[in-house]
């Protein structure tokens, strides 16, 4: 299974399935491991996109589950999965203040995972891409709207996980891609420049 | 179109990519467009490596049994009824399948002490079973073969008292000090039993190893197993958890078993069948030795339900390993499968890693791959290759000689990363060679 295709099976789980399961895992404990089975490709991934190796990756992933576990009986609103991802965003910036205090959310391009798995060269050659690079220059807010998304979540859910409104998340996202738009044309234009004297 | 529905348009445009929605009905400007395809393709990420997946299972698994296990006090406090463990007497553990009509006829003293001990009235026990907005049950099991771990709700019609099912037994064997229970009289249960033709012993040979492997499936939801009996024993159990908590086929609270393990599963270890006999009525049953719990044996009776065999009810006696049963000694039953055995595969691991089976005799293997990658099952020695994907269960027939044979999962880089078990074939004899069945 493809990475975008279990992001597509995320992203389209039912959200009544999931209020079973939530309810099931509120009685008894031991009824989260579906809940987990569900989202933790999902969770993991958004976090190696956040923090870009996949040790940090895992320990984030780890503390988001067992923070979702312990705190279950507190769910009370809105989707899982926002709910979920509202956890995974604290979670990951909570690793950017202890692990990187003073490095800025948007420098992470330079970031080496010191033990690669076996995707890191497809990965690495995804980093290398024009879009990904430009995206990691995106405003933090803006960033972390599009990863959200990228994640599965629909708006409505973003805006609960960064506590703006459904409207503010919309900007941000249309700001966020026509900036996208713009990199990418100023920097196709030097490159058809160049072809053009050839 | 107004330059500001574009961030609106643009959302759904983004929908309509990730999740299929329909597009916005004003085109969003194709650049734009364009841009939200590449990013569509950044949505890929590396998969966590299932290794960590299954390490964070067990952690969480853990951290969920810690939780629940907190409840237990509580919990264990109603369902004795005030009086601490160490004074509870030895009792059969008698459950139920079939509720309101058929609960006089099995009326026994503990169970009604036990009743009113907990505070629950007799108007209780005329409960209703399913509440009709409920969604079903998920099948846990696949394929053509796969164990029906949650029926669909079934309109059981209460067979009538058997004759002498009230009186008092005594264990024929074991006790320093007979004692007289509260039970079934097997031996008048068993008046009018017939051994069983081979055909009936094999189906319900394979629905015992249907319910270990079911109840090897209830990391997730211990409860739904117990639909494997009856929905209305299911609702049963949930609908009365002090007065009767589930329990799974050795007679012990579940949760109890649940808290003390340390990793999945949750199953009843190798069931030893030691006799099945056809009743009237179109009923039969069974007399089953948990390995787990080789002090106390179970008396099943099994209903011709729905084209197959249903366990309805079963009684535990807490009897020494010297029981004998009142019938007297079950009759063999040539070349049907006796054994039964079930391994369950999560991720990059086999719960049990060691099984234990008698040599030169028919066993039958149930397999489930609990986990969410593939899975193989690979005795080189046995000439056994069974690949599981995901939630597939597969039952296998074997006979082997005595010996340790390894098993193992040849998906690339999984028998490196642990997932190895080791089969001990146990015979008085000395062995010499193994063979595979099917």
């Amino acid at each position: 299974m493809n990475a975008w295709h279990a992001l597509e099976k995320n992203a389209a789980a039912d959200e009544s399935e999931d209020a079973r399961l939530v309810a099931n895992a509120q009685r008894d404990p031991l009824a989260f491991a579906p809940l987990y089975a569900r989202y933790v490709d999902a969770v993991y991934r958004y976090c190696y996109r956040r923090l870009g190796n996949r040790a940090e990756a895992e320990d984030a992933t780890s503390a988001i589950f067992v923070r979702a576990l312990t705190s279950l009986s507190q769910y009370r609103e809105g989707t899982f999965r926002g709910w979920l991802f509202t956890i995974a965003h604290h979670v990951v910036a909570d690793t950017f203040r202890r692990v990187r205090p003073t490095r800025p959310l948007t420098n992470e391009d330079d970031w080496v995972d010191p033990d690669p798995g076996p995707d890191a060269h497809a990965i690495a050659a995804q980093e290398r891409s024009m879009l990904g690079a430009f995206l990691i220059q995106l405003p933090a807010d803006q960033r972390d709207v599009i990863e959200l998304r990228l994640s599965g979540l629909r708006s409505a859910e973003v805006a609960h996980v960064v506590g703006r409104t459904p409207g503010a998340v919309r900007n941000l996202q249309h700001r966020a891609v026509v900036r996208l738009r713009e990199l990418a044309e100023a920097s196709i234009a030097p490159m058809e420049e160049c072809r053009g004297r050839q | 179109m107004a330059a500001s529905d574009e961030p609106t348009r643009l959302d759904r445009q983004f929908d309509a990519l990730l999740f299929g929605d329909a597009p916005p009905i004003h085109a969003l400007d194709p650049a734009l467009t364009a841009t939200l395809v590449e990013l569509r393709t950044l949505g890929a990420a590396p998969p966590p490596e299932s290794s960590f997946v299954a390490r964070l299972e067990r952690d969480l698994i853990e951290a969920a049994t810690r939780l629940d296990a907190a409840k237990l006090p509580a919990e264990a406090t109603r369902e004795r009824g005030g009086h601490s463990a160490s004074r509870a007497p030895l009792r059969p553990v008698i459950l139920r399948t079939r509720a309101p009509a058929l609960f006089a006829w099995v009326a026994t003293a503990a169970l009604l002490a036990l009743t009113l001990a907990v505070g629950i009235g007799a108007s209780h026990l005329g409960f209703t079973l399913r509440h009709d907005d409920e969604p079903p049950l998920r099948d846990v099991r696949s394929g053509a073969n796969a164990p029906q771990c949650d029926v669909q709700p079934r309109d059981v019609v209460p067979a009538p008292p058997r004759t002498g099912s009230e009186s008092r037994i005594q264990p024929s064997s074991g006790s320093e000090e007979p004692e007289v229970l509260d039970a079934w009289d097997l031996s008048a249960l068993q008046a009018d039993a017939q051994p069983a033709d081979a055909a009936t012993a094999t189906s319900i040979t394979e629905l015992i190893g249907d319910l270990a492997a079911c109840l090897d499936r209830a990391d997730v939801n211990p409860a739904r197993v117990f639909a494997l009996f009856t929905d209305s024993y299911l609702f049963f159990a949930l609908d009365m958890p002090a007065m009767s908590p589930p329990r799974d086929i050795t007679g012990q609270p579940l949760r109890d078993r649940l808290a003390a393990l340390p990793r999945p599963p949750f199953g009843m270890g190798n069931p030893r069948i030691e006799g099945v006999w056809v009743l009237p009525q179109s009923e039969a049953s069974a007399i089953v030795r948990s390995r787990a719990e080789p002090e106390s044996a179970y008396y099943l009776i099994l209903s011709a339900t729905d084209g197959g065999w249903l366990i309805d009810q079963f009684v535990r006696y807490p009897f020494p390993v010297g029981f004998v049963p009142p019938i007297g000694t079950p009759p063999p039953i040539a070349e049907s499968p006796l054994e039964v055995a079930a391994v369950t595969m999560f991720d990059i691991l086999y719960v049990p890693d060691e099984v234990t089976i008698p040599a030169d005799t028919l066993v039958t293997l149930a397999l489930t791959n609990a986990g969410v990658a593939d899975h193989s099952f690979v005795i080189d020695a046995l000439g056994i290759n069974e690949q599981l994907r995901p939630g597939e269960t597969k039952t296998i027939t074997l006979r082997a000689s005595a010996g340790t044979y390894e098993y193992f999962s040849d998906i690339p880089g999984q028998r490196d990363a642990g997932m190895v078990g080791k089969m001990t074939v146990v015979s008085e004899d000395v062995p010499t060679l193994a063979t595979p069945v099917s």
